[in-house]
């Protein structure tokens, strides 16, 4: 009797998993590894709604080559064993012709192999180190900066129009820290800057009274800081409370200064230089229409979360993968790889097209916080 | 610059020194590590969070109240769960305050989701000079607060019944029950002092930083090492390893820079451990 149940429920399931995938063969599926638990959840889950805009607004135009798409999210927690399990499922179990993640920089360096090693191109949303894309792979793509984009365009600005002239580095203790260090330390020297000090610290550290003290005797007038939001508005609290806000401070890397605001208080905020990528207030010139609509239609589906440049990536980044599937004619991994390098989007996050590093240069701007509002400063793009 | 130096030592080693006493506490009487400890500070510092968003009121006066919440857990904690596998040893009770912290921090993330929270009083910028070195009155006042609830825990333990009945479960539970002290209701209360103190730190931490629900393992290495350092249990010998770990803070950046750090501290906590295994003062509180 129980052998017989045995065989009913093998039966049964091998029925119901059948049904499942006929189905799914009719829409064309689109991986996505994001860390939807941890740490990194909240911002994980930004891009994965920013995403699912995307795929609503294509499904209700009628998908692409007369399919429509469906977004398969995987849980990558931001670490580089989960994300490359993730990876391997969607490539195994899903199928996918293409992945957009894997948020973390560590993560999507851990997944990259596995997808060469499948032939199916990944696309970079958020993550930012340099070896993403240097030495280039024909199968990644990334549509957000790297440090060395970054420090490039700073470098018209940050002595001549923002006066850093002896800038001290706050910076993580980390690659992505590291390398924001080398390539905006190379923007300050080339224009006659000096780099007074670089003080590395470990991300989540307490107490910087005491680097805070030797910046203040170092004669740094700027100092640059690049951590996590936490930490950074950490810093800058501190600043504020050893009296140090005659010193310019600077946030690099895309931390919202609404973040920034609540977490450090809107007086140690005043005066706070934020280097932005995708931000609410500021889109680039001639998205400012497509940017409200993008935010009313984000506010209206989650409307107890800020819009972030989270959201703003993921969005971009499904509307790149579906152009380059029209482009490809096919939901055809190899296909698709070819297509992205001849893709074109007018994106929320910049003009989108890659180069011959598979790299876009999104529009990043710098803003001040004034009275616990931003207020741009300066298009860098 | 030397002098800011060791003052900053000094202000932030308070803070350390209390975080050190209250999970030193615990493992000195019971001998139970609590790897929820940390979490539970940070629980500590969302109540504060909570109130000052809710009640607009100064992050200092909602210490009681974090303090007396975290207390009544830790009581009902100790009384409900950590008593029945006391006896199990420290394996297993390290375990059951593992499995503790995964339920605080999830319970932390149901109720306030992964944000980052803080707290800004208005008077956080203000600071004083003393021989050219600048004083933030936040950090006095956060040193102040931890030094005295420290010092006052030491003198309760000392010179009260309670306290004396907490020593004497601690020195010889089969004596101390038959001169009629309740063991479960002392372990209980130890468990809950040092819940009650986290929950006051939590409050100090969080007018210092921002904190998420996971910042708990920052906090459970300083409170490791300024434990050891001080002498499990010890509660003079860790208010001296926070003041020390302070120092250390400071000079090491000073003489090579923040990233070195960690590795002076970790450095000179290895040689503490091989000369002076006992911490700096030489013995565990009893037993």
């Amino acid at each position: 009797m129980k052998g017989m149940i045995g065989i009913v429920v093998i039966v049964f399931s091998l029925v119901v998993l059948g049904c499942g995938s006929a189905g799914a063969q009719e829409a064309i599926k689109i991986g996505i590894i994001e860390p939807l638990t941890g740490p990194a959840a909240y911002d994980g889950q930004s891009v994965v709604e920013g995403a699912r805009l995307a795929e609503e607004e294509i499904n209700a135009r009628g998908g692409v080559l007369g399919k429509q798409i469906r977004l398969v999210v995987e849980d990558g927690k931001a670490d580089p064993a989960e994300s490359v399990n993730a990876a391997e499922k969607l490539l195994v179990r899903d199928q996918v012709p293409v992945i957009m993640g894997a948020w973390a920089s560590s993560a999507t360096l851990a997944v990259m192999p596995v997808m060469k090693k499948n032939a199916t191109p990944l696309l970079v949303e958020t993550a930012t180190s340099l070896k993403v894309t240097d030495p280039p792979s024909e199968w990644v793509y990334r549509i957000c900066s790297n440090s060395a984009i970054d420090g490039q365009l700073m470098e018209k600005y940050l002595v001549p129009t923002l006066g850093f002239k002896k800038a001290a580095f706050m910076a993580a203790n980390n690659d992505f820290g590291r390398a924001v260090v080398t390539f905006w330390s190379e923007a300050v020297k080339k224009k006659g800057g000096t780099v007074v000090l670089t003080e590395y610290h470990a991300p989540g550290e307490i107490n910087f009274a005491p680097s805070l003290t030797k910046i203040s005797t170092s004669g740094a007038d700027s100092i640059i800081i690049t951590s996590d939001i936490q930490t950074a508005s950490n810093i800058i609290k501190q600043t504020y409370e050893m009296g140090l806000t005659k010193i310019k401070r600077l946030v690099t890397n895309g931390i919202p200064s609404e973040a920034i605001v609540k977490l450090a208080g809107v007086e140690a905020s005043e005066g706070v230089l934020v280097h932005n990528y995708w931000v609410p207030f500021a889109p680039p010139k001639g998205q400012e229409a497509k940017n409200k609509q993008f935010m009313d239609k984000y506010t209206a589906k989650y409307p107890n979360k800020p819009v972030d440049k989270y959201a703003a990536f993921g969005y971009d980044g499904i509307r790149v993968i579906a152009q380059a599937i029209v482009t490809a004619r096919a939901a055809d991994p190899v296909k698709i790889k070819e297509a992205l390098k001849k893709t074109k989007v007018d994106g929320l996050t910049g003009n989108i097209q890659f180069d011959d590093k598979n790299q876009a240069r999104p529009y990043s701007s710098v803003s001040r916080i004034e009275k616990g509002k931003p207020k741009l400063v300066v298009r860098l793009n | 610059m030397i002098l800011q130096m060791i003052i900053n030592g000094l202000l932030v080693g308070g803070l350390y020194a209390s975080i050190g006493v209250s999970f030193s506490l615990v493992y000195g009487i019971m001998g139970i590590i609590n790897l929820a400890q940390g979490t539970q500070i940070i629980l500590g510092a969302y109540l504060t969070c909570a109130m000052v968003q809710f009640f607009h009121i100064d992050p200092f006066l909602t210490l009681p109240v974090s303090g007396f919440v975290l207390f009544c857990w830790g009581y009902a904690i100790q009384r409900c769960i950590i008593n029945m596998v006391g006896k199990g040893g420290v394996v297993l009770t390290s375990l059951l305050t593992f499995g503790l912290n995964l339920v605080l921090i999830n319970i932390i993330l149901l109720i306030w989701n992964a944000d980052f929270r803080g707290v800004n009083p208005a008077y956080a910028g203000k600071n004083f000079e003393l021989f050219g070195a600048t004083i933030p009155y936040v950090r006095l006042a956060v040193f102040f607060v931890a030094v005295v609830a420290t010092v006052s825990l030491h003198w309760f333990l000392g010179h009260t019944q309670t306290g004396n009945a907490i020593h004497a479960s601690a020195q010889n539970k089969r004596a101390a029950q038959i001169v009629g002290i309740n063991i479960r209701h002392s372990y209980a209360l130890t468990f809950a002092i040092s819940s009650g103190l986290a929950g006051a730190m939590g409050t100090l931490y969080v007018i210092l930083k921002p904190v998420s629900p996971f910042s708990g393992a920052d906090l459970l290495m300083i409170l490791f090492l300024v434990a050891v350092l001080g002498g499990l249990g010890n509660i003079p010998g860790a208010l001296l390893g926070g003041v020390v770990m302070g120092l250390t803070d400071s000079f090491s950046v000073l003489c090579l820079g923040m990233q070195y750090q960690k590795i002076v501290l970790f450095l000179g906590f290895i040689l503490v451990l091989i000369f002076l295994p006992r911490g700096f003062f030489g013995r565990r509180f009893y037993g």
